[in-house]
Parts: C-alpha cells; structure tokens; sequence
C-alpha cells in the first residue's frame, strides 16, 4: 500500500490547478484520472471565455475568484506560456428587456470592481461589430472578457504540476474510499493508497466519488449545451466575444478563439448522461436559426464540426428546489470536494486549485512550502509563428520541423513529435497539444500520419 | 532564392500535366508537391477507368499518375517533393518548406494546382456524438489501398458520388458488408460507368431522399440514425463504420487572403473546380498553359 499525503481524483483543469498549487508545497501529492489524457471530461468543451465579472453576484467567492481571475490571466498565461486573447466582450441587447438585464450586469460589474465597462449605442456596437445585424438596440462593452484554449491551459497546468514533481497516473478509476482515523484506504483498479487526505475533482463525478466516502451534501443535476465552430478562415468575423442577449433571454454567444476558429453557442437542454458530449438535432437547428437572425453574413459553409458539452447544475441534496449558485468546497474532514463547478470554472481554475490546497494545508497543519517550486512552463513553440531566419535555424538542426503534416493549420512533424514525447499517445491528445486537425479537414489528410508518428517515437522509447 | 517563369504548387494530374506543358514551351518551372511521389489521390486509385480520352486506354489511377510522371521526368521542370509551400506574398514570391529549409522561389506566373477538399460530417448538420469509426471516403481509400490498414466492417456510406460508389465496391471486394449507401437525393450521383461496375455489379443496397440524422456510439462508432427528409420518418441503422461521400470543395487554402485572386495566378484542376474525370483535369492543365503562353 502506497502511503500519500494528498490523492487528487480526476486530471481536468480543477485537479491540475490544485495539482499545481499543492506542488508548492512539500507534500506528496499523486493525481488519479480514469481517462487516458488530462482534460477529457467537462473542461475539454465549453467556451473557453475569460470572464471579467460582470455575470457574477458581488460578495461571492465566485465574485472574488473571477475578477481576480481574470485580471491575473496575463500573467498566468505568461508564466505557463499558454496563448490568451483579451478580446473584449459586448453584450448586444435587442429589446427594452434585454437592456434592463445589461443596466443590472453592468451595475453588477461595477460592484465587482470590473474595469473599463462602457454602455454603447446601436451605432457604437455597429462600428465596433459591422458583421452584427441592424436590431439591435445597445451594447455594454467589457474590454477586460478574454479567449483562451481549455485545453492548452489544461495541459500546461499538468506540465507544470508534474514537472515541480506531482504524481498523475493515468487509466486509473477510483473504485472505493474508506475512512480511517488516519485518513482514508483508496482502492483504484491499479493500486490502494492509504492517503491523509483527498481533494475530489472529479468534476461531473464529483458526487459519486463523494458519495463512495459517505452521502454528499451536494448532488449534480447535468445540462447539455451544442456549438458549432467556424473554420479559421472565416470571413467576416467578430473581433470581440459577443453575448445576445434577447427580450425572451439568452441568445447566441460568439467567441473568436485564441486559434483563429469561431464558436457559435450554446444551446441549453437537459442531459442524462455525464459523458455523451453528444449534440442534438433541435440544438444544431436552434443554433443555425440564431446564426441567421443574428450574424447572417456569417457563411454557414465555414462550418466545420459541432460538440457537445455537459455541465453540472449542483444542488443540496436536503432541499431538492434549491439551485447552488456559488463555488463551495465541501470539507469532510479530509475529504475536499468540489462539486457542480461551472462558469466561470475556467476563469477561476487557478484560484479554485488554490483555495483547494490552502483548506488541505490548513488541515494539515505545519505544511512546508517547496523551496524548489518552479512556475514557469514552456510549451511547444509553435513553427508557424516564428520568423523565417529563426525557423530556418530550427529545421537545420532538427530537418522534422520542415515536415508540414497539418496542412490545414500548419503544424510540422517536429511539433508533433515533441508532443508525443511530453505524453501524448493518441491523435486526439496531440490534437489537444498541437492543434492538429482542428482545420476544415477535420484530421482526415493527416491522422495516418500523426498515428505513424506516434509509433515511430513510442518505439524508440522502448 | 530560386527565379522560375512559372511555380505550379501541386503535382496530381493538373500540376503534371500543366508543367509538362509548359516545359514545352521552353519556360523555366518549379512543381512542388507534398508528398514523396508524384501523383496525388491518383496515387490511392487502383481501379480502372481514367485515361480513356486522354491516353485512349482504360488505366488504373496509379498508371495515369506514372505515365504523366514518365512524361514529366524527361523534362527540365525542378521538382520538389515532401515540400510543403506555406505562404504565397504579392511580390509574387512563394515560401516552400521541406527538411532542408524554408526556400524562397520568385515567379512571373503561379499555378495552383492543389486539388480538393472532402467535406466532413462536421459540416452538416448531424447530431449526436463524434467517436472513432467515422472516415470520409478518399480517407479510406488512402487507409486501405496506399497503406493497407483497416477501417473496420458493417459500413454505411453517406452520399452516393463516385468516390462512395467506388468505396463501396472495394470494400466489397475486400470481402466486408456494406449495409446501406444513403443519398439524400431522389437519384445516386455519380457517372453511369461506376454506377453499372460499382453499385450493379456488387449489388449495394441504397436508401434515397434520406440521410444521416444522428451518430451514435461513444468511443466507436455503433450506428446511425437515418431520416426521410420527405416523410422526416427515422431508422436506427447499426453500423460499425460511417463513411462520408458528401461532396468536395476547390483546396484554395493557400490564397485565401487575397480579395480577389490576382491575375498572376491561375487555378487549374480540383482547385478550380471539380472535374468530373482526370482526363479533363489534363486537358484543362494545357489549355491553361496555352493560354497563358500563347
């Protein structure tokens, strides 16, 4: 039996981000995910937004964590070498309704110390967003709301998180959970751990992994929501995400993202299952519609592929009609639980991992920060991007990186070679790590490459 | 830096043929491909049916692709091969990648002969999950004939255009059930030829004025839902394979931030647009050349 002081259930943007934080500190921290890659489950599909705050109630832990989230993305970005794109928001309203919940957003934002926010006009939204249609009939303006890859940051947390010496071990499913005086007996389907403590970021499990322990306080109900995704050489384009908010509600959202792709959504439904990330006919019908209404010089012919997302709506199991809107960390005398974390999760990915490893610390006690913790990540320098001397260079010392094997998006056999080295074992992982075959060929130019490639650099492993 | 009369990106059919002609006008030409031979998708074409205009013979893909190559060897034309070109600027200079560097070729004229595109099954509206299993056509022409792999058993193929239609034969060559090709029209596409050796011949079953509706299956592919579009009524097919066969698009991706294509570049082939038979890709490759040096 391996004995642990901190077993993190589940690799997505939550268990990396406490991941991170508790490798600053001494303790020996080993992360469980059931899949094969980080950042399979829900934080693989949504929107990718930077949320600056106006969406979220004042005084909350979620108020707090977003705005400072948001403010300190650039660095965060930065230090992990993630892309990130402060593109802006304007929320578009069509209706006296509509702009009576801006009044309260942007009121709401003000509160929460969001800077910049600015009230436009018809005109105003135009000038800044000529592709939107002419029913409009104001805007609020958000510069800070920004666009990154879920993915990407996913990665680049784990990177980080293992390379300051977290342990994650991959194909590993939590089956059991035991309470001990000492902590708890954690059987996986690969090993048992006897750990002081666990933090649970299961994310859509998270219930049923707090439910092994003993009867959690906060179950998930599960939404599904559709988008389409433009290819990046759609034209034209929004500059800045844009929220349409309607007199009959929410409309569609557009997201210009760090990549160059557009996402169009989402749509909201019901959905059973945690891990369908399935679309629906009424859902993809819904969107095209909206895109016609809102955005019609949009080509709907750039459309290269829909998913799928699901997200939690958590409530308390004792009283079933209450939804809870806040970020709770269920504490359980050792067991840590994050439970129905939604938007803006993404935003607050870094400061929830945080909060996750303060409240193990503090029940720890005299817990040591790890004198050697290094934050910095470098990921893989992306060849289409660099100058021509400087690519030049690098193809003489290393001829893969002249291969293009991603015609759609330009990525090089070298590129993808690196990413296998730093773990990736399937085309979808390089996909994540990459950006390979997100173009409008979708990977079915190159996927028998990228699978060569893949059992090229395994083989000279072994 | 390299000088050439003419840069023809793209060495299938279209590009050959045109730097074979052009050769023999005595200009100076560069033909850069992607791939180590010569050839393009004729390369993954092991029927028969191409060169019967233009060479008076029924060949195979791979014959058409080696007699223009036979043809293109004994000229001047500088070839590069694996070479990828990544950017094209209003200089009128190109940038070329390969494993011995980036190669700035200037040019008076540029010739985009890089084929097409399949669309995918994220362009249409089909609901459901996206798992493992799902191929389009030319996909699993490659998979199959150039690097002999799999992509599995009980196929359904969406759309019923040549190249479903001769997907659909080979798998059925290969000794694999193909349950049902499903076109959305009332009629199959394609040419008369490969409907009498393809869909006759092997008896494919079809389903008109119907399409794919919904994918279903997580990790691999288990069915598809198919639906009417006159009577909107759905069938759960189980399937363990989906192929798509739903149209190609011109493969400008190279000169797509130009407004308006500049006269110094002329499209010729499946980037123009697309040809029904190889044959007329070639002859269209010399009329171009003509034209443009007359």
């Amino acid at each position: 039996m391996k004995k642990i002081d901190v077993l993190v259930i589940g690799a997505g943007l939550l268990g990396c981000f406490s991941a991170r934080a508790l490798a600053q500190t001494t303790l020996s921290t080993l992360v469980v995910e059931k899949n094969n890659d980080v950042c399979t489950g829900i934080s693989k599909a949504n929107s990718g937004i930077i949320y600056a705050g106006i969406h979220t109630t004042p005084d909350t832990l979620k108020a707090e964590l977003c705005v400072k989230g948001c403010i300190e993305f650039d660095s965060l970005c930065k230090e992990l070498d993630v892309p990130f794109k402060r593109t802006g928001s304007i929320m578009v309203c069509t209706g006296k309704k509509a702009e009576k919940k801006m009044l309260e957003r942007y009121e709401q934002g003000i509160r929460n110390g969001v800077r910049g926010l600015k009230l436009l006009t018809k005109e105003e939204v135009l000038e800044k967003e000529p592709c939107l249609t002419c029913n409009i009939t104001s805007g609020l303006f958000v510069p800070d709301t920004g666009t990154v890859n879920p993915w990407e940051l996913c990665i680049a947390a784990y990177e980080n998180a293992r390379d300051n010496g977290v342990n994650f071990s991959f194909n590993e499913e939590v089956l059991s959970i035991n309470r001990k005086d000492y902590g708890f007996i954690v059987k996986t389907n690969k090993d048992v751990y006897l750990t002081r403590t666990i933090a649970n970021c299961a994310g859509l499990e998270a219930d049923s992994i707090h439910s092994l322990a003993e009867p959690s306080p906060v179950m998930v109900e599960k939404n599904g929501a559709d988008y389409l995704v433009f290819d990046t050489t759609t034209k034209p384009r929004p500059e800045h995400i844009i929220f349409q908010e309607n007199d009959n509600g929410k409309g569609i959202t557009l997201i210009p993202t760090v990549d160059g792709n557009i996402l169009a959504g989402p749509t909201e439904r019901p959905s059973e299952d945690i891990e369908d990330f399935s679309t629906t006919s009424e859902g993809l019908e819904e969107l095209y519609s909206m895109l016609n209404e809102t955005v019609p010089t949009l080509p709907l012919n750039k459309i290269i592929r829909s998913f799928g997302a699901t997200r939690p709506n958590p409530y308390f199991t004792d009283k079933k009609d209450k939804a809870i809107y806040g970020f709770t960390v269920i504490e359980a005398d050792g067991l840590f639980s994050l439970i129905g974390i939604k938007t803006p999760g993404l935003t607050c990915s870094k400061g929830l991992g945080e909060v996750m490893a303060d409240k193990i610390c503090t029940f720890l006690g005299h817990v040591e920060k790890n004198p050697d913790f290094y934050p910095i990540r470098k990921g893989i320098n992306p060849v289409k991007e660099m100058d021509m001397t400087e690519r030049n260079k690098l193809i003489k010392k290393d001829p893969s990186y002249g291969e293009i094997v991603c015609k759609c998006q330009e990525i090089t056999k070298g590129e993808i070679i690196e990413a296998v080295k730093r773990g990736a074992a399937t085309p979808e992982a390089v996909k994540r790590r990459t950006g390979t075959s997100m173009g409008r060929c979708q990977g079915s130019r190159c996927n028998h490459i990228i699978e060569d490639i893949i059992s090229e650099v395994t083989d000279e492993k072994c | 830096m390299k000088n050439v009369d003419i840069l023809i990106i793209g060495g299938g059919a279209a590009g050959m043929s045109a730097a074979i002609s052009a050769c023999k006008k005595g200009k100076k030409v560069i033909l850069a491909d992607e791939n180590k031979v010569l050839g393009g998708i004729l390369n993954q074409c092991i029927h028969t049916g191409f060169g019967l205009s233009y060479f008076k013979e029924d060949l195979t893909g791979v014959e058409y692709a080696d007699r223009l190559y036979t043809m293109l060897k004994n000229t001047d034309a500088e070839i590069f091969i694996e070479t990828t070109v990544i950017k094209i600027s209003e200089d009128r200079s190109a940038l070329l990648s390969n494993k011995n560097g980036i190669t700035k070729v200037s040019f008076k004229h540029l010739m985009l002969a890089t084929g097409c595109i399949e669309k995918t099954i994220g362009s249409l509206p089909v609901s459901g999950t996206r798992p493992k299993g799902i191929f389009t056509a030319g996909e699993a022409q490659r998979i199959i004939n150039i690097d002999h792999k799999d992509v599995g058993d009980d196929i359904v193929i969406l759309g019923s255009g040549d190249i479903g239609q001769i997907m659909a034969r080979r798998f059925r060559i290969l000794g694999k059930n193909v349950i049902a090709m499903v076109e959305i029209n009332d009629h199959l596409g394609g040419l008369k030829l490969n409907h009498k050796r393809c869909i006759e011949a092997y008896d494919i079953p079809y389903i008109l004025n119907s399409t794919v509706d919904e994918v279903v299956g997580k990790d691999y592919i288990e069915g598809v839902w198919i639906k009417n579009i006159k009577t909107n009524e759905r069938l759960l097919i189980p399937c363990h394979t989906l192929i798509t066969a739903i149209g190609l698009t011109p493969d400008r991706s190279l000169i797509e931030d130009f407004e308006d294509i500049p006269q110094w570049i002329t499209l010729c082939g499946n980037s123009d647009y697309v040809h029904e038979i190889v044959d007329a890709v070639s002859m269209q490759a010399e009329e171009k050349i003509n034209d443009l040096y007359k």
